[in-house]
């Protein structure tokens, strides 16, 4: 049985220049354990999804949700507020791009994890302060006994992102959103904190959603993949499989966007030309259509639906059978190009 | 079915308490508000550049006979609004004439004021060590010293007149003016761009004169607006003291400082000149405020 | 020839906390058409370096010498006059440009203040460059604020080429653009680099775009070119364990991803060390699985390794008992490849 499931999550901002579909109809489920990648281009409406899980918008964003997302036998968009700050940061954890905003410059962080202990668990004072140097050992801090009683300001960039994931794990949550966790970092640094999330992930059995605009990362600590765009999923796969038959444009656009490492220098990269939507999905037409060079007709008229592509491979696309086919015969079409 | 969370919060435009206070102000007056206050200034102007059209009677024509006529009565030459002063004269028309010396030496004190604060700003800002410390010193040191009374000693040994006080009352506002500028140009010159210039071979003054000024102006401008008003009050300060214009040349400050011992029998010749002079300065910072709102909504 | 010459150079600042060493005695050279990729983490040193070279910042020691003259030795006013030469490419597209002038007047400026040209000659200098890195001609009224990101660093290259420099220094250039605007800017900077047979020091985080874009490569720690050799060397054939550790960091979208994040996080142990408190010897020993005793006592010399040709050099006592530390993963051999 799925520990989350979103069913037509839609989430539209209201702005000064008129509405912004940021989520336009999203559903997707995910197993307990199960690792998720969500990729996408800022604007792709990747981080906004994360959020209305949890309602996490700013008090002053005029924001409308709908939809529905299940998780463990409740609806999180129809709990009352009370019920839902013991989900956030109980049974789901989330960690952020930028450690330093999200914890109190003034506290120390080993206090910090130990009042989220308290609040969500209700332990004692002395319990807390013992699980938390526990936790900040657990997420690979040296020394975590002095460390515990140090300021935020006293960690590295890493370091804080360490203490984040362990006040996101102190919980013992059953579910880990990272957005963006590791964009902020150095590679070295990268590296150590998604292999950390990876290794709490199997040891402690949570599902782990991580927000991206990186396939390396997603290839590192996901088993799926999904790739948003305008505000729609347009493409789920396995990490293998996607990689392997990238069957959406936008998809393939992404994959050949970045220089890969392997290759020395082969040519010029192949931007994708013109610029997301900035008022997100909500058209009647293929999001993605003025931007793709595989576009016909029928894809400004009419919004193509999910089909299935392969096992366990969904792709948004009006050629995705026809592609599906050419993957096969000819393997990754999006590599022949360079 | 849908689910609303979150609703706007109520978002002014000020940060400070007092910036809230001019919001509330801002916010009261609307657009068409403005319009009026901007219509006010440009009559002050108007009469400070043609007097004769807006004044209804020569300023200097004297008349016993009609002298300390109140507000609205009449002499055989027509309807005096505001009433007469001591020798007969009509108080609208002097006020009127009153406005071309008070504004131009509020005008002309507050630019020199700005030219010397914003040079030592531009300059401390930028430079930073010694050169600052120094500038920043002899603002403070100015801004510790008792101006104002320095101001009256200086006037009564060296006698009033309009020079002087052109002179004296810069020094009153320069250092407001170095203080926001060097906070901006401090701010600036961490900026790439100004390393960028530095890197693309601009000299300094390039970098003073075409990066950093263009960038500090519109702060400039709005405090121009607001000390012009603050000044026209330093002045009257000064003339009500009888150290700042001499009669026969007029200013509102004078005006009010010749009506005072009147005010027991004749109270528009103090408190009608006070209501102008008030309403100009606060019509003054008014606009000076709403232009950095707008402005700072903009950038 | 080497148009670009950087011999020996070292920064130190005072901070709050004390007196640190920025760049720690590095040398470089750059040829014309050639570009040299500069990478390494935060605190490295690589924009200080840049900066240095740019005579940004005062060097405590050491020379840059651009076109044979020697860039300290100026005056200010002749440097002044040197600048033209040897231009620069920011990181905040938008930041280093002024918000109150518009794109034509911002491209314009360096010909301006070098006295270059005629109005209509700059005119017609502004046009071509703007066209060069694919501006529209319709934007050149345009204040930056106006600008998407990727237009605004094209800005940002557009006034660095103009006056036709040998070197353009580009520090960290596309890290603050969105993925799909990265590629845009790169391809620019690439064509850029043909067409005006430009002397490029780039200056990146990642190590993908440097790969691609770079001829040879210098990997700085802790204020120290640790390794310097051509791309294919260095990336291919790492023999300093930091690069290594570094190069297989570099999260990849295939199947071995998770392993080689293993193996970097076996290369480089613990966290950066303080640059108020560098460790004595090699700089990196602290961080290095093998360091020995002599990595304490003694700092290592750059030594070349393979041909003698000068070009791959590493500053690693332990160099060639560390067998090459596992070399790429050949392309054939994983089936599984994938890409990023």
């Amino acid at each position: 049985m799925a520990l989350l499931e979103v069913e037509d999550l839609h989430v539209t901002f209201r702005t000064a220049s008129g509405p912004v579909h940021a989520v336009d109809g999203v559903s997707f489920a995910m197993a307990p354990g199960a690792s998720l990648g969500v990729v996408g281009e800022s604007g792709s409406g990747k981080s906004v999804t994360a959020r209305a899980l949890l309602r996490l918008f700013s008090i002053t964003d005029d924001v409308q949700i709908s939809g529905a997302v299940h998780f463990d036998g409740q609806d999180l968009l129809r709990i009352d507020e009370r019920r839902l700050r013991a989900v956030r940061g109980g049974q789901i954890g989330m960690i952020f791009q930028d450690p330093l905003t999200s914890l109190n410059p003034l506290m120390a962080v080993g206090e910090q994890i130990a009042e989220s202990l308290r609040l969500h668990r209700g332990v004692s004072r002395s319990e807390a302060a013992a699980e938390a140097v526990e936790l900040l050992a657990r997420v690979g801090i040296a020394d975590p006994e002095q460390r515990a009683t140090e300021l935020p300001s006293s960690f590295s960039g890493g370091m804080r992102q360490r203490v984040m994931i362990s006040l996101a794990i102190a919980c013992r949550p059953r579910m880990l959103i990272a957005d963006e966790p590791t964009t902020a970092l150095d590679v070295t640094v990268q590296a150590e904190i998604l292999l950390l999330l990876d290794e709490l992930r199997r040891s402690e059995g949570m599902a782990l959603m991580l927000i991206t605009h990186d396939f390396g990362v997603v290839a590192a600590t996901c088993d799926d993949v999904q790739v948003m765009y305008a505000g729609k999923l347009v493409e789920k796969a396995s990490m293998a499989h996607l990689f392997d038959r990238a069957n959406h444009p936008y998809t393939e656009g992404l994959l050949r966007l970045v220089p890969r490492f392997e290759d020395a220098h082969t040519g010029r990269l192949h931007p994708i030309g013109g610029q997301p939507p900035i008022t997100g999905g909500g058209g009647s037409s293929c999001a993605f259509a003025p931007r793709c060079s595989y576009a016909v007709d029928r894809c400004l008229t009419e919004v193509p639906p999910e089909v299935a592509v392969g096992p366990q491979h969904l792709s948004a696309c009006w050629l995705a059978a026809d592609r599906a086919k050419d993957a096969t015969e000819a393997g990754r079409p999006w590599r022949r190009a360079q | 079915m849908g689910v609303a969370v979150a609703k706007r919060a109520g978002a002014g435009p000020g940060r400070t308490s007092q910036h809230r206070a001019w919001g509330w102000f801002i916010d009261k007056l609307g657009s068409r508000g403005w319009i009026l206050l901007v219509l006010f200034l440009l009559l002050l102007v108007a009469a400070s550049i043609v007097p004769d059209v807006f004044a209804p009677y020569d300023h200097e024509a004297q008349s016993l006979r009609f002298r300390l006529l109140g507000p609205g009565e009449s002499s055989p030459e027509g309807v005096h609004l505001l009433g007469t002063d001591s020798l007969g004269r009509d108080l609208f028309s002097r006020m009127v004439v009153g406005a071309r010396l008070t504004l131009f030496i509020a005008v002309t004190a507050t630019l020199i004021g700005a030219a010397v604060g914003v040079l030592f700003g531009l300059l401390g800002g930028y430079f930073g060590g010694r050169t600052d410390r120094l500038l920043m010193r002899l603002g403070e040191a100015q801004t510790a010293m008792p101006m104002f009374l320095v101001a009256i000693l200086l006037l009564s040994l060296l006698g009033p007149s309009v020079l002087i006080l052109i002179v004296v009352l810069p020094c009153l506002v320069w250092p407001i003016f170095a203080r926001v500028v060097r906070a901006e140009a401090l701010r600036l010159r961490e900026e790439t761009f100004i390393e960028a210039s530095v890197a693309t071979g601009c000299s300094t003054a390039t970098i003073l004169g075409r990066h950093l000024l263009p960038n500090v102006a519109p702060r400039i401008l709005v405090l121009c607006v607001v000390e012009i008003g603050h000044v026209m009050l330093s002045e009257a300060g000064l003339s009500f003291l009888g150290v700042g214009v001499q009669p026969p040349d007029t200013t509102w400050g004078l005006l009010i400082s010749e009506g005072r011992p009147l005010l027991a029998v004749a109270w528009w010749l103090t408190i009608l000149p006070g209501v102008l002079l008030g309403v100009s300065v606060l019509v003054l910072n008014l606009l000076g405020r709403y232009w950095e709102a707008r402005s700072g909504a903009a950038g | 020839m080497s148009v670009l010459e950087v011999d020996d150079v070292v920064v130190e600042f005072d901070t709050d906390a004390g007196r640190i060493t920025a760049v720690d005695g590095v040398s470089l050279h750059l040829d014309t058409g050639e570009t040299l990729g500069l990478v390494g983490e935060s605190g490295c040193g690589k924009s200080t370096l840049a900066r240095a070279i740019m005579q940004l910042v005062p060097m405590q020691r050491g020379s840059v010498r651009l076109e044979d003259t020697d860039l300290g030795s100026l005056s200010r006013r002749e440097l002044r006059r040197m600048r033209h030469r040897i231009q620069m490419v920011f990181q905040d597209p938008r930041g280093s440009l002024d918000p109150r002038m518009n794109v034509s007047a911002l491209i314009g400026e360096p010909l301006r203040v070098h006295g270059i040209g005629d109005r209509a000659e700059r005119a017609r200098e502004v046009a071509e460059a703007m066209e060069l890195v694919g501006l529209p001609a319709a934007v050149a009224d345009r204040l930056p604020s106006e600008l998407s990101g990727g237009q605004q660093q094209r800005v940002g290259i557009a006034r660095a080429i103009v006056t036709d420099p040998a070197v353009l220094v580009c520090d960290e250039p596309v890290s603050a653009l969105d993925v799909s605007i990265q590629a845009q800017i790169i391809n620019v900077l690439d064509e850029l680099r043909d067409e005006l047979s430009l002397a490029m020091l780039f200056i990146a985080h990642d190590l993908s775009v440097v790969r691609h874009l770079s001829d040879r490569v210098a990997v700085m720690y802790l204020g120290q070119i640790v390794e310097t050799g051509t791309a294919s060397e260095v990336f291919g054939q790492p023999r300093h364990p930091y690069t290594h550790g570094l190069i297989s960091s570099v999260p990849r979208a295939d199947a071995e991803s998770a392993a080689r994040l293993r193996t970097a996080r076996r290369l480089v142990l613990g966290e950066l060390p303080s640059l108020l408190d560098p460790p004595s010897g090699c700089r990196y020993r602290t961080r290095c699985p093998y360091a020995t005793d002599q990595c304490a006592e003694a700092e290592p010399p750059p030594e070349p390794v393979g041909p003698a040709d000068g070009l791959h050099a590493v500053r690693c006592h332990h160099w060639r008992t560390i067998v090459s530390a596992a070399p790429e993963p050949q392309e054939s051999a994983t089936s599984q490849e994938l890409a990023i």
